[in-house]
């Protein structure tokens, strides 16, 4: 993906104005592009990003942000995408050349078939959009001098992958009115109103949504839930439970689903770092090696660091929405949601002034990827901003 | 003794120091009771609670009081790796010293030789706080004598000193290093010697892991071959499989190309996706148990080496008791091991 002539060109290009038309005609061909790919099947992200992109998506957007006000680019936009979530970097560069940004892209290292797909669609549409110059995607590893030039040549860094690539770009200087967006590590949790799961909830189609926001990234994106609230009375939590657990298991079972070798040894460290310092005990019998339930027993915030991936869950009782302060500190990013609860729990994050919950999703939708991230406007953050 | 009473012993000791570290250690007394209901009265090996070896990255395991503390060992780790700290007091540290004793000699014999380090003398500069690799050369320095380093510390030939040590009269001589440096530091680097530049026999112990080599697709009787081909002198090539976190308590290989247990250790195979015990032959996790530790729980690690338990008896070299292969490391596990610590300047 190294293209060293790419990065010239784009390093030299001017911004441009949010939403530019040229922009989103070639993000809709992109659409186009990916929809006949014949693995847009295999790789739902693909769809889905593909999807997102298509012109009367970024339509509808566009006259959200355009309607009172005029937005321009600031220039230059280097990203340092994540490990965790293949198609991430993706996101965060059309939000960038949407905010009117020549746009660098550092990808991973780490090789996911689809972003490879979604690079090569992407550079036959610029190129076919005659806009070469927006956007380079590339590669290369943490030695390289890249980092230095694209960070001394940027208006706007932004930068994924958690604390320490955090850590390690703060170490590389940027231009003293260059924008920084950092993206540090987090944690996210799910919450079930036990009454209304059983009352109102079909276990298989709830179970499918729990299970699109996590088994799809091994549980490692920012936003899959690994800890679970059971808000309710005792009886009906344990009711819940009994339902709830085995109806996610059943999934698991599948073909499609596999489990990756060393899962046990991965699951015991985890397991074993938290129950050193912190009041953990499994809640019964596996019910699949990429199901393992913890019941915890104390506040989740100081054991959330050492929590696991690919099917390992703490879970606490809680009887009302008070306890959340009580749980959960500024690391939390997404609370997922199975019940009628969003008001209360905005109410109760203002009473209690908690640090922690930026996004409140439905469950099945927490990955699902918004300009508004980690409450930040992206589109914002990377334009200038003219009030009309 | 036949192996199965060596066994029973071990397991008898292990079994009281569940107990010990029950008692001492705080993080051990955690993870028992929440991860090993029943663990104090675990009736088979099998049953005994194990920690994960990264524990000992991340948190300082003692079950003895801070002024006890009489040497800190240290995992060998390139720069930004978190390495293992273990924390020995006397006793344990004076245990680790017989046990390897005894499993040297009955490798090599009780008689001291004269040492040839395939090594740098600069592992042994900081005394203080030894890698695993200056760990490893001071370890097996304590039953030969007369140690010379076949390496400068730009890790260049000390052509002469290797000359020196080889027509030196004596009878028998050892030769220690770490696998990957032995290849890629010495016997890359040498012509080799013919059998009139040598006096007597010699003995080769190497360890470390044969992951670098494995990466080259170098095998044992690759590496067996090399030896002997420029070193003729040497008779004997074992391996042995240890590390830092069971220090004394090594598995010595034999002349069948296997790892062995003995009286000061024991070993399991788990599945890696669900830690149960792997049938004989298959291959697994390794979990490594030591009699030796008392001063820090680390009786019982669940390493992520790959391995095979062959058998328990029956080894074509004759030995009793359980023996076993280690063919590499869990994918995605954390680089860790002597083979690792050297990286030489592209």
């Amino acid at each position: 993906m190294m293209d060293h002539s790419a990065i010239d060109a784009v390093l030299d290009a001017a911004p441009f104005p949010a939403f530019d038309d040229r922009i989103i005609a070639m993000f809709d061909a992109l659409h186009q592009k990916i929809m006949v790919h014949p693995k847009a099947r295999a790789f739902p992200d693909l769809a889905a990003f593909g999807f997102f992109v298509r012109a009367r998506h970024l339509e509808t957007i566009k006259q959200g942000y355009l309607a009172d006000r005029t937005l321009l680019g600031r220039g230059l936009a280097f990203h340092i995408g994540p490990a965790n979530v293949p198609l991430n970097f993706a996101y965060s560069l059309a939000a960038s050349l949407l905010a009117g940004n020549p746009t660098i892209v550092r990808v991973s290292s780490k090789d996911f078939e689809q972003a490879g797909i979604l690079v090569t669609l992407l550079n036959e549409a610029l190129a076919q959009a005659d806009l070469p110059d927006v956007a380079a995607v590339i590669q290369y590893d943490h030695t390289s001098d890249y980092n230095q030039i694209l960070s001394k040549a940027c208006d706007i860094r932004v930068v994924w992958g958690g604390d320490e690539t955090i850590a390690f770009f703060k170490g590389i200087p940027t231009q003293p009115q260059a924008t920084e967006i950092q993206f540090a590590n987090r944690y996210s949790a799910l919450l079930i109103d036990a009454a209304f799961y059983l009352e109102d909830c079909d276990p298989a189609e709830t179970a499918q949504r729990v299970y699109n926001d996590i088994y799809p990234f091994e549980q490692q994106a920012c936003t899959s839930p690994k800890l679970v609230f059971w808000l309710g009375n005792a009886d009906a939590c344990s009711a819940a439970k009994a339902r709830f657990w085995p109806a996610l298991a059943s999934l698991l079972t599948s073909p499609s689903y596999e489990t990756k070798p060393g899962l046990g040894v991965r699951h015991f460290k985890s397991m074993a770092q938290m129950a050193a310092h912190h009041d953990v005990a499994e809640a019964g019998a596996h019910l699949h090696p990429n199901l393992k339930v913890l019941n915890l027993g104390e506040a989740a915030a100081p054991v959330m660091p050492w929590s696991g991936s690919e099917g390992l869950f703490l879970q606490t009782d809680i009887e009302d929405l008070s306890a959340l302060g009580r749980h959960l500190d500024h690391r939390c990013q997404t609370l997922s949601v199975i019940g009628d609860v969003k008001d209360d729990i905005l109410r109760t994050m203002a009473a209690q002034g908690m640090k922690g919950i930026d996004r409140i999703a439905p469950v099945g939708s927490s990955s699902n990827f918004s300009f508004i991230w980690e409450g930040k406007d992206l589109i914002h953050a990377m334009s200038r901003s003219f009030p009309r | 003794m036949t192996r199965s009473q060596t066994s029973r012993a071990a397991f008898t000791v292990l079994r009281e120091l569940v107990a010990l570290h029950t008692q001492n250690s705080v993080h051990f007394r955690n993870v028992t009771a929440r991860l090993f209901p029943g663990a104090l009265d675990a009736a088979s090996l099998e049953e005994l609670p194990y920690l994960p070896s990264e524990m000992f990255k991340t948190n300082a395991l003692k079950s003895i009081e801070d002024g006890d503390v009489f040497k800190i060992l240290k995992s060998s780790g390139t720069t930004g790796q978190a390495r293992s700290h273990i924390y020995l007091d006397r006793e344990t540290a004076r245990s680790q010293t017989k046990a390897l004793s005894s499993i040297f000699a009955a490798a090599f014999g009780p008689k001291r030789m004269p040492m040839l380090s395939l090594d740098n003398p600069g592992q042994l500069q900081n005394r203080a706080s030894f890698s695993a690799r200056g760990a490893g050369i001071l370890g097996f320095s304590m039953f030969a004598h007369k140690r010379v380093f076949a390496l400068n510390d730009d890790m260049s030939v000390n052509i002469e000193a290797v000359k020196a040590f080889l027509s030196a009269d004596a009878p028998r001589k050892f030769i220690f290093g770490f696998t990957a440096i032995i290849w890629q530091e010495f016997l890359q680097k040498i012509d080799g010697f013919s059998p009139a530049a040598c006096v007597g026999e010699a003995h080769l112990l190497h360890g470390g892991g044969w992951k670098k080599l494995a990466a080259q697709n170098i095998s044992a009787q690759a590496f067996r071959e090399a030896v002997t081909a420029k070193l003729p002198c040497v008779k004997t090539v074992r391996d042995y499989y240890g590390m830092v976190e069971q220090t004394g308590s090594i598995y010595m290989g034999c002349d069948a190309g296997f790892l062995h247990t003995n009286a000061h250790n024991d070993i399991l195979c788990r599945d890696p996706d669900t830690l149960e015990i792997a049938p004989p032959g298959t291959s697994g996790v390794m979990q490594v148990l030591s009699v030796l530790p008392t001063s820090y729980p680390g009786f019982s690690i669940l390493t992520e080496d790959l391995g095979t338990v062959h058998g328990d008896g029956g080894c074509p070299c004759g030995q009793p008791g359980k023996y076993f292969s280690i063919h590499g490391r869990l994918e995605q596990a954390e680089i860790r091991g002597c083979s690792d610590t050297y990286e030489a300047a592209a």
